[in-house]
């Protein structure tokens, strides 16, 4: 077989092999804006635990207790 | 900045296919293609003032340490890929991950090339630019590979035996 001719029947073979049709390819979109979402959903609650915290520590005027405070607030402790 | 959609569609085809001829597995390789491109979410600020070429190398860095991060791990999965639930997925699927085995069978750097070339129709010195080796190394390896599939090559044409 000519390398041209091989060329283009591996193009067509693997290029059809690994097409992912319109179908699969919004899912797999829509998939990927759910897990966005839950990653910004889990840094927010981080935020949310370490404005918590800073508002705690002011309220005590506390601020050496500050890492233990934060740890206690995200349930490492 | 560009649109992210419009960059995680022109992307990825090729992450997914690399994706499963590395790891052989729709779950994982699904996965880690998600896994890839939420690290390009958090760096797009940057990421989307580079040319295609080096946003495609990026990716393609990003995949490769994540799939080094899961065999670290040897992370084992439960749940059902998501592409696989889909109804004309499976017969699809088993020629893929066919194909994909073939060439998990070539030297894991020959795999990206062939793929980079036949999948995404990338010439050698942009495959070089993406995968960080020169012109002429992409080239030698690329006729070797034509060689080494010749072979099976007659499985995955249309119609052909699988």
């Amino acid at each position: 077989m000519k390398e041209q001719e091989l060329d283009n029947r591996l193009a067509a073979a693997l290029g059809e092999a690994f097409h992912l049709a319109q179908g699969v390819e919004d899912a797999l979109w829509l998939e990927f804006v759910r897990r966005r979402a839950d990653e910004r959903n889990a840094w927010s609650t981080f935020a949310g635990a370490i404005r918590l915290a800073n508002q705690r520590l002011l309220e005590a005027n506390r601020w050496s207790a500050w890492p233990a405070q934060l740890a206690t607030n995200l349930g490492w402790r | 900045m560009g649109d992210f959609e419009t960059f995680y569609r022109a992307n990825l085809r090729m992450i997914h296919a690399l994706a499963l001829t590395r790891t052989g597995n729709a779950w994982q390789a699904e996965d880690l293609t998600q896994d890839t491109f939420l690290r390009a979410w958090q760096h797009y600020h940057q990421l989307s003032t580079w040319e295609p070429v080096a946003q495609r190398a990026w990716l393609i860095r990003t995949l490769r340490n994540l799939i080094t991060d899961e065999w670290r791990k040897a992370r084992v999965a439960e749940a059902a890929p998501v592409a696989d639930r889909r109804a004309d997925a499976s017969a699809q699927s088993d020629a893929r991950l066919d194909v994909a085995s073939a060439l998990g069978e070539l030297e894991e750097r020959d795999g990206d090339i062939v793929l980079l070339r036949y999948v995404e129709g990338m010439n050698s010195r942009e495959i070089g630019e993406a995968l960080g080796m020169p012109e002429g190394t992409v080239r030698r390896r690329l006729s070797e590979c034509r060689s080494a599939l010749a072979q099976r090559l007659a499985q995955w044409a249309p119609g052909g035996q699988r």
